[in-house]
Order: structure tokens, then sequence, then C-alpha cells
């Protein structure tokens, strides 16, 4: 699904982000990449889905090599791949329904495949009857279900959480998880971002390990090291 | 069209969910807008006021006493053929004493009449001789001075006037060469105030701009409910404009031909009636012009994610 070969990002010349990482995520995997602040995580993200583009190396997403990717194919690049953020970033200006279905409405789904899917996916996340309310009218728990609704409404392959629980409480982190859980179970690979040792222990999944910018372990069913 | 049709959606729903900032940028662009509508108010009521005064401003030659009516209609016939007169009025003696006794009317002055019996009068043909411009009297001053007119022209107050014609004539030109830059200086101001309001608009509005482009949304989808809002504040302040002035200028017109009595009536109202697509309708498509291009560059920066 991932392929990452000898990839390298260096900031403003000096601050190395990441060395030389080589990294392969196979479909239907859930993978947690973990490391303190600092270690390459979210620069790692922002590669995959082209927000950064990296100094040297390779990254490949379902067979399409994105380094030289085209600024103009880029939106086609995030309707493929799911991402969800620790600060949600939802359209505070739309519904529930209305975020959801923008994701669908920048592909030109027609008014009643938006409808139907869309509901789905609130009754997926667990949002049925908030269809109408806006962001600030959710608890944070509520505002990340509806980011991963809107994420999943392409039917991505891959589904990338970076730092999903970082605003949550324990509750609602572990709702969150659970819906991570049973995306995967329903095929589609989840990486997850994250420096939450609980989180990551309690999933028992492969465990990718950041530090300094370079993997220092990869472990099929591994535990926070650091 | 689909996608035409939901980027409209977007845009009125970005403008009516995001009261408060369309609000401000409406108000930025009324003050703009106004500006330049008083610009032109102002720049009617001068040209009105001038060209009042110029009308006003004419020759008054005074035939000798003896002059014969045969006399005189050759003398206007030779007159009217110059280029530069507009009209020639002829005021016969008999005119000249009624018009005497009614601005004497309660006047010791008026007693000087009574030493003349009913069949005498003193007064003589006047001609009153307006020219097309401030300019072209010294032209006919110096026609009616020729010396085949000296048995004919006992005298005329174009000494008098000449001083007030130059005046005139200098305030004239003085405004209308200025009132250029100072309307120049208005609109540059305008587009500037309009410009940085957009731009304070946008910024507001980055992070959503952001968060559209990592949902995937291409470039023009994002961009173009922005630009689509931009002209609904240019079309909202016009009609705010358009509600507010046609009240004001009735409400302020009875003051105006009051202040201005005497001179051509000043008709502000009938003014924009008549010139409401160059006033309105040319500023509204300037204005929404100004507003999608300020748009279009304000957003651009924040597309790059």
């Amino acid at each position: 699904m991932i392929k990452i070969i000898n990839l390298s990002k260096t900031y403003n010349k000096t601050i190395k982000a990441l060395t030389d990482v080589n990294l392969h995520i196979k479909p239907g995997e859930f993978v947690s990449i973990v490391g303190q602040s600092g270690s390459g995580k979210s620069t790692m993200v922002k590669l995959i889905i082209a927000e950064e583009r990296p100094d040297s190396g390779k990254i490949i997403v379902g067979g399409w090599d994105i380094i030289g990717i085209k600024n103009r194919e880029i939106p086609t690049l995030r309707r493929q791949v799911g991402v969800i953020f620790q600060d949600f970033k939802l359209l505070l200006k739309k519904t529930v329904f209305e975020n959801i279905a923008f994701a669908m409405e920048v592909c030109g789904f027609s008014s009643k495949e938006i409808d139907k899917t869309v509901r789905q996916m609130i009754a997926l996340v667990g949002l049925k009857g908030k269809e109408d309310r806006y962001p600030h009218q959710l608890s944070g728990g509520e505002q990340q279900r509806v980011a991963i609704a809107r994420s999943l409404v392409h039917k991505p392959k891959l589904l990338i959480a970076d730092e999903p629980t970082g605003n949550l409480d324990s509750i609602n982190t572990r709702e969150i998880i659970d819906l991570l859980k049973k995306i995967n179970s329903m095929g589609t690979t989840v990486v997850l971002v994250t420096h939450n040792k609980d989180v990551v222990n309690s999933l028992k999944s492969r465990v990718i390990t950041l530090d300094n910018g370079q993997i220092i372990s990869d472990q099929a069913e591994g535990r926070y090291l650091l | 069209m689909l996608s035409f049709l939901r980027v409209l959606k977007f845009a009125v729903q970005g403008f009516f969910r995001n009261f408060w900032l369309s609000l401000v940028t409406i108000t930025m662009m009324l003050m703009a807008v106004i500006s330049v509508t008083l610009l032109v108010s102002m720049n009617y009521i001068k040209e009105a006021t001038i060209s009042g005064v110029e009308n006003k401003v004419d020759i008054l030659v005074e035939l000798k006493p003896k002059v014969t009516q045969e006399q005189v209609d050759t003398f206007v016939i030779d007159l009217e053929r110059l280029s530069e007169i507009k009209d020639v009025k002829v005021i016969t003696p008999e005119e000249n004493k009624e018009l005497f006794r009614q601005y004497n009317l309660n006047s010791k002055v008026k007693e000087a009449l009574d030493i003349y019996g009913e069949d005498e009068n003193p007064f003589s043909y006047f001609l009153a001789i307006k020219a097309y411009n401030l300019e072209q009297y010294p032209k006919i001053l110096e026609f009616v001075g020729q010396d085949k007119y000296l048995t004919l022209v006992e005298g005329s107050n174009a000494n008098t006037h000449q001083d007030f014609i130059d005046k005139i004539n200098n305030i004239s030109n003085f405004v209308n060469r200025y009132s250029w830059y100072l309307a120049g200086i208005f609109v540059l101001i305008s587009i500037v105030v309009i410009f940085n309001t957009i731009r304070i608009s946008i910024y507001t509005r980055r992070e959503e701009i952001m968060i559209m482009k990592l949902v995937g949304a291409g470039n023009w989808f994002v961009r173009m409910p922005f630009i689509i809002e931009s002209v609904l504040y240019a079309l909202a302040a016009m009609l705010i404009v358009i509600l507010v002035i046609y009240p004001l200028v009735n409400f302020v017109q009875p003051g105006l031909n009051n202040y201005f009595q005497g001179l051509q009536v000043i008709d502000l109202l009938g003014y924009f009636r008549k010139n409401f697509v160059e006033i309105f309708v040319y500023q509204f498509i300037v204005l929404a012009i100004l507003n999608i291009v300020s748009t279009t560059l304000a957003v651009r920066k924040y597309l790059k994610v």
C-alpha cells in the first residue's frame, strides 16, 4: 500500500526531519508510527499527502509514485488517501452533513449519491441525529468522528490518522481508536501517527518507532519503546 | 453545471454564514462607493453652477436715444451673424420704462419719471447680448465698438462686467483642471481600501481555504466561491448606496434650489435618474472587477497547500 524508499527531508538546510527512511506498509495493515515530538512523524504524513516535497527518495502510494506528482494531481491524491488531523480541520461554517458531503462535492458526485453515502458514514461513526449541528456544537470526540467520516466518503484504501487523539480525553480517545480499528477491519489500511503510549500498547499491532528522523524499531506486535 | 451551482451555493452560504465579516467588508466598500458617488455629485453641481453663472452673464448695450426700430433691427441682424452670439434680446424703450417702474416701485427714484409726461420716454433701446461662453465677450465688444456703429451705440456695461467675467473664467478653468486630480486621488484611495479589505477578509478565512485543499478540492473549486462572494459584496454595496442616495438627494434638493436661487436649477435627482447606468451600473462593474482581481490575488497565497 505504501512504499517509502530512502526518504529524506531537511528544513532550512539544517533541520533534518527525516533521514533515509525505508518503509513498506501492506494493504489492510494497522500500523502505528510512534516517536517523541520532533521525531519526524508529522513530516512523514505531510510528505505522503504531498503537503511537502521531499529532498530525496521515493514514496509509492497504491502503486502511484507521488514524488513527481504535478500540482494539479495533488487533489486527486488527497481524495484517494483519507487523512484525519489532531485539530480536526473541519469547516466551521458548515454543518456535520455539509462537512462530510464537501469531500464528495469536490469530486462532482450527484446530490442523490452524496446524500446516501453521507448518511451511511454518519451512521457508521455514530453521529446520527447530529447532521445539522455545526462543529462548535460538538464535543472534541464528535468533531473527530466527523473528520473520520469525511475521510472515508471516497472509500479510500488508506487512512492516515495524524495524532487524532491529541486533543481528546481518554474516553473519547478510546472511542476514536475503536472506530479506527473497526475501519481497519473493513479492509482499509490504517496508519496511526501518535505519541500516546497507552494507545499504542493497547493495539498490539505493528509499531514503527521514529527517533531523530530515522526508524529505530519496526515490530509486528510492538510496544511503545521510547 | 453541477459544480457551478455548488460553487454558487457555497458563495451564498459563505456570504450569510460569515455575516459579520460580510457586513464589515460591505461597509468598507460602501465608503468607497459613497466617496465616488459624492465626487460625481460634486462634479455635476460644479458644472451646473458654473454653467448657471455663465448663463446669467450678459452684456447690455445701450443705443442712442433717437435710434429707430429699423436701425435696431439691422444692428441685431449684424450681431446675430456672429458665431459667438448665442442670443440677442431687444429691450424697447417702453419695456425699459416699465422695468424701471417695477424695479423702483417703492423708491424715490421713481419720482424722477414724473418729470416726463405719459407720451414722453427718456429711455432708449437696449440690447442684452449673451455669448456661448465667457471667453467670447471681448470679441463681441470689439464688434460693437466698431466705427460704423458709433452713431448707434451709446455705451455698454462691459467694463463693469469684464472683471467678473474674467474671475468666473479663472475659477472655472482652475476647478476643471484640479478636479481631475482630486477625482484621481479619491479613486486611488478607494481602490487601495477595497483591495486591502478583501485581503483581510480572505486572511480571516485562510484556514478554511487550506482545509478545502487538504480534503482534495481543486484550486478552481476553492477559489470560485470566494470570487462570487466578492461580487455579492459589490452588489450589496451598490444596492445600499442606491437605496440611500435617492431619498437623500430628494431631501437635499429643495435646499440646493434655495441656495442657488436665481441661477440654473441644480436637478441632482434628475441627473442621477438620467445617468443611472453610468453612475451606478458602471460603478458596480468596476467594483466587481476590482473585487474579483483582489480575491484572486489574495486566495492564491493560501492555495499552495
